[in-house]
């Protein structure tokens, strides 16, 4: 057995959202990190569709944000196009999303871990944990390497008896061209842990080139581009478009024409899928009368000539694959570049851990990511930064971080996984938080930045900023508390469509009518429009 | 239900979070399957009968399922007058269902409700009635005013409940799955379906709410409060509702002092009578207590009978506002009507003309009464009969209207659910919890939502 002869505090397994949200957290609090991934040129893949955010989850990058977390600064500099979504909703339901550019994503992650004081960024297939009594102690690569470490973060992700199926074709996969890690799950069950088996698909990807757009709707990305995180403004910057085109009789037909070679409902998947993101073949069997699906074309990045059709995942064989394609109008000529494909992978039911991520069996075992039975590179990264802290504080004996449910939803994720389990691959939804009104992406900053400074996470820069923006809140709250608006001031009642008034009223008080807006105010009074949009961090200096 | 002679388990505690759970095990080889998973953590321990003793069960491949305590108590000195095992055990439902499973795996069953006291009973542990009390303590627990007489009703309610619940939980689904899912997905038109299923709703719980007082009287009886100045025959009304003398009549004003109260059954109404001392101003401090206890009363009957005497020449100037009534329904009863003209008689209320003595318009006075409260004479809709569902009802009316006044506002969709959920949850004391996995569940079959 051969060793580097360096001993860690941390080691993190899997170099995906999870882990490298746990590697960095680590190292924020000090302690010396080894994050280990299968293959160095996939660092923090989008395996499947290459966007960040979206309902609930933006809600998410900007709680791993106002950590100190990376996923926020990641996809603002991947960002190829940004969206808010809901903004026909009330602010507690409205979530940033963005297209990224995969590899940029990818590439500017690895350039972070790999130059993060106190991280090593290592090469190795983690084959076995080891361990002393009841406690973990390092990990063994499949190149024989052993790595010493008192505290272990799997974040395995698709891996683990990673197996892909494509039609009723299947191999030994941990993701579309990359190999499998075989032996870590039978070990974890050595140690009475419960081993599970799920399973999600993703769909082909297609040659732009190939694709009629003039056959499919445009849809623009919102311009100023809303940054995901705390640390950036708004800003007007070159965005790609996505495409809208939708699935037809016809694509059903073909769809329908290929089911008995349909891995999904031949019986040979076991694993569990997640209903939230049904293969397409699966909507055509549970929605019959429905009788179009939509499809949005998304690009894969600048630099790239691969489109994502979100909403067709598919594990249908390959011919079949391109005959409900080419079924659709602005797709009649596609040519498919990687086939889509289902895959089925280990998963260790987070019931059996505490709410710190800890195993309860393993003392030092934290698991992040899908091996929890989550989706979603959003769920992932929360988890992986919770991870991160807490094996840290398992270290140093300290209490763990637990957020609560009315203070995150990272929060609201960990304590449904550690209480509930998860049977099916979990995905945040506003609905699973009961405190939803108060979990706004615009205040995830005011929920966890003090926390993460506490715990060493937040930068001085951060810090500053953050208290600017407390300071001018303040300022701004003394100010709509003091000033008042009277039943003679026609004028301005008449500029904030109020009819009449029988008492006069604060500007606070006037806010908490529905038809009253904070940017109504602001155009009335200069100074709360200038303490305003510097609290709300637009007129920040950078 | 046949009697087995073999070895039953089942969860002794209720199924849900909780810190400890029991599950117990009756019959003759409950030893022998306790011997075969648990080990207790001092080696040398023995199971001595009526100990507790702290160990874990293992289950065949090793695993520890749990850390316990377990007990062992040898018949015939148990519940069941078999042996019977107990482990308690975190309660987790999952550690609780393993360690059920591992258990019937040894060849234990799964016990029918009620089997334990079925063996018990047939032990000759408990005689029937002893039975019975353990199923009403256990009734009672879960719901202490239960009577036997309104389970019919309680029935009926809380399937009423229930079907509020689905109804709220349908229009929860619609405002989740707008608000989970973006525009593209999810239309708004789902939405705008809820003002008719609001109404639909307001209807029913209001019906319910005014089954409360009703549903009241069923329970507990009307109460009739007889009052009215000294000697105008308050008491002769009672005698004569009452078919024998039980107030002493006499010439003298002030003759009832204290109150008296009786029942009786009018049609199918249990109905309970009140006497009282008459009102007047008296020095006598026993009659003055009376009186003051007579207009206490009022606020608590459903029905006060108010009595004059129609001889009285003041009558055409008599002012029912003196009376403090408050808002109690109440009758104006003109006694004594076989001693003057009815047809004379210039009162501007509204009245019902009697003679307690000869019995003169007497139904008519019942049927005044019974005018006053329609109670269905079989019930088969739902009747509330206890405050406690009454609140629920009314806080379940009032988050359904402002979730309408909110609709109607345009209120964003996040502060609608609120109000659902709130309504939801005041329900889930009657029926049971909805957690957000329902609805998630829910959304999922009735949307194809997901890319």
């Amino acid at each position: 057995m051969s060793t580097y002869g360096k001993k860690y505090d941390v080691i993190v397994v899997g170099a995906g959202h999870a882990g490298c949200e746990a590697a960095l957290a680590a190292a924020r609090m000090q302690a010396k990190t080894l994050l280990l991934n299968l293959n160095l040129d996939a660092v923090a893949q989008m395996s499947c569709n290459p966007a960040i955010g979206g309902l609930a989850k933006g809600h998410l990058v900007r709680e791993v944000d106002a950590l100190g977390g990376q996923m926020g600064l990641a996809i603002d500099i991947a960002g190829i196009q940004f969206r808010t979504l809901n903004t026909k909703k009330g602010p507690a339901v409205r979530a940033l999303r963005a297209q990224a550019d995969r590899v940029v994503y990818s590439r500017y992650m690895k350039r972070i871990v790999e130059n993060y004081p106190l991280v090593d960024l290592k090469q190795g297939s983690v084959k076995e944990l080891k361990v002393e009594g009841e406690r973990v102690c390092g990990v063994v690569t499949k190149d024989g390497i052993e790595f010493e470490g008192n505290a272990v973060i799997l974040t395995t992700g698709t891996f683990m008896q990673g197996l892909i199926h494509v039609g009723l074709d299947h191999y030994a996969g941990g993701r579309g061209g990359e190999p499998p890690s075989d032996g870590l799950s039978d070990q974890l069950k050595s140690f009475g842990l419960q081993v599970g088996r799920l399973k999600t698909g993703t769909p082909p990807r297609i040659y732009s080139g190939s694709i009629d757009y003039t056959k499919a709707q445009r849809q623009p990305g919102d311009n100023p581009a809303r940054p995901f995180s705390f640390m950036n403004k708004p800003v007007v910057r070159h965005q790609v478009c996505c495409y809208i085109t939708e699935t037809n009789e016809a694509t059903h037909e073909a769809i329908r024409g290929g089911l008995d070679r349909s891995p999904l409902y031949s019986g040979v998947i076991e694993g569990i899928g997640p209903r939230y993101c049904p293969s397409i073949e699966d909507k055509i069997v549970r929605f019959p009368e429905k009788l179009s699906h939509q499809v949005f074309l998304e690009p894969e990045g600048l630099d790239t000539a691969e489109v994502y059709p979100n909403g067709l995942p598919t594990s249908l064989p390959a011919d079949i694959q391109l005959k409900f394609l080419r079924t659709i109008p602005a797709l009649a000529n596609v040519e498919i570049m990687r086939p889509g494909y289902a895959i089925e992978y280990d998963y260790v039911d987070p019931i059996q851990l505490r709410n710190s991520l800890e195993t309860r069996t393993v003392s030092g075992l934290f698991h992040a990511g899908q091996i929890n039975g989550t989706s979603g590179y959003e769920e992932a990264a929360a988890q992986g930064l919770v991870a991160g802290v807490n094996a840290v504080q398992y270290l140093r004996n300290s209490e763990p971080l637990v957020i609560g449910r009315d203070v995150g939803y990272a929060g609201v994720l960990i304590d449904d996984l550690v209480s509930l389990g998860s049977k099916e691959p979990y995905r945040m939804f506003t609905s699973r938080a009961e405190y939803r009104l108060l979990l706004r992406e615009d205040n995830a900053d005011q929920r966890l930045t003090p926390i993460g400074r506490k715990l060493g996470l937040v930068d001085d820069v951060r810090w500053r900023l953050f208290n600017d923006k407390m300071e001018a809140r303040e300022r701004g709250q003394k100010k709509l508390n003091g000033s008042r608006v009277r039943p003679g001031d026609v004028e301005l009642l008449k500029q904030l469509g109020i009819g009449e008034m029988k008492n006069g009223q604060s500007f606070a008080e006037l806010l908490k009518r529905p038809d009253i807006s904070i940017e109504q105010l602001a155009n009335v009074d200069g100074k709360i429009c200038r303490l305003y949009s510097q609290a709300k961090g637009t007129g920040r200096a950078k | 239900m046949y009697f087995e002679k073999d070895t039953i388990i089942a969860p002794a505690t209720a199924v849900g979070v909780g810190a400890i759970s029991i599950i117990r095990l009756s019959g003759p080889d409950a030893y022998t399957f306790l011997g075969g998973c648990f080990t207790p953590f001092k080696e040398s321990t023995i199971l001595s009968s009526h100990h507790l003793t702290y160990g874990s069960i293992v289950d065949v491949e090793g695993n520890v399922l749990d850390q316990v305590m377990a007990v062992y108590m040898r018949a015939p000195a148990s519940f069941t007058c078999e042996d019977v095992v107990e482990v308690h055990c975190h309660a987790n439902p999952y550690i609780v269902k393993h360690i059920l499973n591992h258990f019937t795996s040894m060849g234990a069953r799964l016990a029918d409700p009620g089997e334990f006291s079925y063996r018990a009973f047939m032990n000759g542990r408990i005689d029937l009635s002893e039975a019975e009390a353990i199923a009403e303590l256990i009734e009672a627990g879960s719901d202490t005013s239960t009577r036997i007489a309104l389970q019919h009703l309680k029935g009926s309610m809380s399937a009423m409940a229930h079907e509020l619940r689905d109804q709220l939980f349908q229009m929860l689904v619609l405002v989740e799955a707008y608000l989970d899912f973006p525009e593209d997905e999810v239309e708004n038109v789902h939405i705008n379906m809820l003002n008719h299923s609001v109404d639909e709703i307001l209807k029913k719980v209001q019906a319910l709410l005014y089954t409360f007082h009703t549903g009241k009287v069923m329970r507990d009886g009307l109460s009739i409060l007889i009052l009215g100045k000294p000697n105008v025959g308050k008491s002769s009304l009672l005698n004569y509702f009452l078919g024998h003398d039980r107030a002493i009549v006499t010439e003298i004003p002030g003759t009832t002092r204290d109150f008296i109260e009786e029942h009786i059954t009018l049609g199918h109404l249990p109905v309970k009578l009140v006497d009282t001392a008459g009102l007047r101003d008296s020095t006598d401090i026993v009659e003055q207590t009376g009186v003051k206890q007579a207009l206490d009363k009022i606020k608590d009957v459903d029905l006060v009978l108010y009595v004059v005497d129609g001889t009285q020449p003041d009558i055409p100037n008599f002012d029912l506002d003196e009376v403090p009534l408050e808002s109690t329904p109440y009758i104006l009863v003109v006694n004594k009507c076989d001693k003057f003209d009815t047809n004379t008689l210039g009162l501007s209320h509204e009245y019902v003309c009697v003679s307690a003595v000869t019995g003169d318009g007497m139904e008519l006075l019942k049927d005044a009464i019974k005018a006053k409260f329609t109670v269905p004479e079989s019930v088969d809709s739902s009747v509330i009969t206890e405050q406690r569902h009454y609140d629920i009802f009314v806080q379940v009316k009032d988050e359904v209207y402002a979730f309408k006044a909110g609709l109607q506002q345009q209120l964003p969709g996040e502060f609608l659910a609120c109000h659902l959920r709130d309504a939801m949850s005041s329900l889930g004391r009657i029926t049971g919890e909805t957690v957000p996995e329902d609805i998630l569940n829910h959304i999922f079959t009735k949307f194809c939502v997901g890319k």
